[in-house]
């Protein structure tokens, strides 16, 4: 193979949601590739259409038009199951407010996703606690999610968006809902994670401060998305 | 695997929400508890009616006088004795005659029941076994002997009786000779008295000193190649020659099990018929509770179908659910309904079986059920959009 092809690449995207008797054009023509080893801010205030994006991307909405190529397979023409294979297979998600299953220990949240890989309880097992131990957290395994503090709960989202080695980890505000100095704990771990073993992360935020951080920057506006070069954010920030 | 993860998911979210599951499991449980007894006692029926006729045999009929018989009609003991030589197919011929008093022995009450004016036959036709002494005979002409019940013996032997047979017996006020003392049989069976509890005295006494001394039934033991039509019209034409304006009916064992299975049918189906309403009733409770249990697990739902789950793990983890919560449900139900067969023998005397029959069906109808009622709700927890259940919460 003499070209490198990218991770995942967006071309043209649209979606228009009907509102009435009018339709809505959320995403006006969005073409984006992420190569392996990206780490990619994509940034905007509320209401601009990014949380359609991350839906978009992470294969839980399907665009009006526009081609979506993901790990070499066009998956625009996929039906529910392929998309949740897929999903499975290829994207990793780090949400705002963690989404752990309040029942189930820190381990099984971290597990689902092999769970549903086919995979038997052993080696679900091990591979959670194994994906905890990078995060950090590997003594807090059997812990419920409400006997873990924002940072621990998001560490362990992270290491279940990173067990079943997806292509990418999409995280949608990650540290939102956390104290500034723990958004940054949970930042680095991003950092470390792409620097360290080249994984391919988008973070989808609205703060300025974490998108700074960012090697690769885009800004998301009215329904279309720009790229910035990270000295012109330096400079005007 | 996703079905063990699964399973394990269903019963902890069932644990956590337990009041509700096992409100929702009361309907189940009744419901498979009278299928179950049905079932249970159909079957406890059917071998007691089995053991009742190895007892006695199937080639009896019981000959009555319809009470509509015009005038002062009625069966003479010599005509019911001369029955087997009237009528070729007929072996035996044993009328009776039945009144109640009570059985004074030592000047102590020993029982009360049925006292039985019969002939030597009678023994013979009902399979009475004797424990000690004889039976009456034909010999016995107006005498006053009589031949116990084991019940009546028992009584007598607990104030003191130390001999049976030779001792005194005050039956309704008149005093007889007890002869013989039968052993002890199943209560009732296919006779029309309880044998244990019954006094025997000859027929011809009974008729001085009975209040009621007409015949009202013969029991007759037919040849058991003669076809029971045959012998039924025989008999019919045989009592309208000798008594003028004399209406009798004819009975078989035959008629009796059919009766029996009649009456069975019944029961089954009252029993049925409340189990299918409550099975309904209760399958609509566990649809409802997992309906709940959808509806409060939409952010769940949205993390797992974000996480990689298809429709099916979804759809395959609430059906999971219900199938557990109705299981659970027929395994109480199985105990309720083997708890109830049990009183009903214990209060029918009869010996109460285990039905592997019902066991099967209990399981299966329950599974049955929670896959039926489970269905709408694991289906619509399948279809729900993963960006709207995320967001629910």
């Amino acid at each position: 193979m003499s070209k490198i092809m990218p991770m995942l690449r967006l071309e043209n995207i649209r979606k228009t949601y009907p509102l009435g008797p009018i339709a809505v054009e959320v995403l006006r023509g969005i073409s984006l590739e992420v190569n392996r080893g990206d780490l990619v801010s994509i940034m905007g205030p509320s209401g601009c259409g990014k949380s359609t994006l991350m839906n978009i991307i992470g294969l839980l909405d399907r665009p009006s038009s526009g081609s979506y190529i993901l790990e070499e397979r066009e998956v625009s023409g996929m039906n529910d199951d392929e998309l949740s294979t897929t999903r499975n297979a290829s994207i990793g998600f780090v949400f705002q407010s963690f989404y752990l299953l309040p029942r189930l220990t820190a381990a099984e949240n971290v597990g689902i996703p092999l769970v549903y890989r086919g995979l038997g309880a052993q080696d679900v097992q091990h591979s959670a606690r194994e994906m905890l131990d990078k995060v950090g957290i590997g003594e807090r395994a059997n812990h419920k999610p409400n006997q873990l503090s924002g940072g621990q709960q998001q560490r362990v989202a992270i290491a279940r968006a990173l067990v079943g080695r997806p292509g990418v980890i999409l995280a949608d505000e990650p540290t939102g809902a956390l104290d500034p100095s723990i958004g940054q704990e949970i930042m680095d771990i991003f950092l470390r994670l792409n620097a360290e073993e080249g994984t391919t992360v988008i973070i989808i935020t609205h703060d300025p401060a974490i998108a700074l951080q960012c090697p690769r920057q885009t800004r998301l506006r009215d329904g279309e998305l720009y790229p910035e070069t990270p000295q012109e954010v330096v400079l005007s920030a | 695997m996703i079905l063990s993860a699964n399973t394990k998911e269903a019963a902890r979210s069932l644990y956590a929400t337990k009041q509700r599951s096992l409100l929702a499991l009361v309907g189940i449980i009744i419901g498979i508890g009278s299928v179950i007894a049905m079932i249970s006692i159909g079957t406890i029926v059917k071998s007691e009616a089995l053991k009742q006729f190895q007892e006695l045999g199937t080639d009896f009929l019981t000959i009555r006088k319809i009470s509509s018989s015009t005038g002062r009609s009625s069966i003479r003991l010599a005509d019911a004795v001369g029955l087997p030589a009237a009528v070729a197919a007929i072996s035996t011929a044993a009328p009776w005659i039945q009144s109640f008093g009570e059985f004074v022995y030592a000047g102590k009450q020993v029982g009360s029941g049925g006292m039985l004016g019969v002939t030597a036959p009678f023994v013979a036709l009902y399979k009475l076994p004797l424990a000690s002494g004889r039976f009456l005979s034909d010999l016995d002409f107006r005498r006053s002997y009589c031949v116990i019940g084991a019940d009546t013996a028992q009584a007598m032997r607990s104030v003191g009786a130390k001999q049976i047979v030779g001792e005194p017996i005050k039956l309704a006020g008149r005093l007889y000779t007890i002869v013989g003392v039968l052993q002890q049989t199943s209560s009732w069976g296919m006779r029309p008295f309880n044998a244990n509890q019954a006094v025997f005295v000859p027929i011809t006494t009974a008729q001085s000193a009975f209040d009621g001394p007409e015949i009202e039934s013969i029991i007759v033991r037919v040849r058991s190649d003669a076809p029971h039509t045959a012998v039924t019209a025989e008999i019919d034409r045989y009592f309208s020659r000798k008594v003028k304006g004399l209406e009798i009916n004819v009975e078989s064992a035959k008629n009796l099990i059919e009766q029996m299975q009649k009456q069975q049918q019944l029961f089954a189906l009252l029993l049925g018929a409340v189990g299918s309403i409550s099975l309904i009733v209760g399958g609509v409770g566990v649809m409802n509770v997992m309906l709940v249990s959808v509806a409060e697990r939409r952010q769940e739902i949205g993390i797992r179908r974000a996480l990689g789950a298809r429709r099916g793990d979804i759809q395959g983890q609430f059906l999971i659910e219900s199938l557990i919560l109705s299981l659970l449900g027929g395994v109480f139900g199985i105990a309720l309904g083997f708890g109830t067969s049990y009183g009903i023998c214990l209060f029918s005397e009869w010996t109460f079986l285990m039905s592997p029959t019902a066991v099967v069906l209990g399981v299966g109808v329950a599974s049955g059920v929670g896959i039926l009622f489970g269905f709408w709700p694991a289906y619509q927890a399948a279809r729900l959009d993963p960006i709207a259940a995320l967001r629910a919460g």
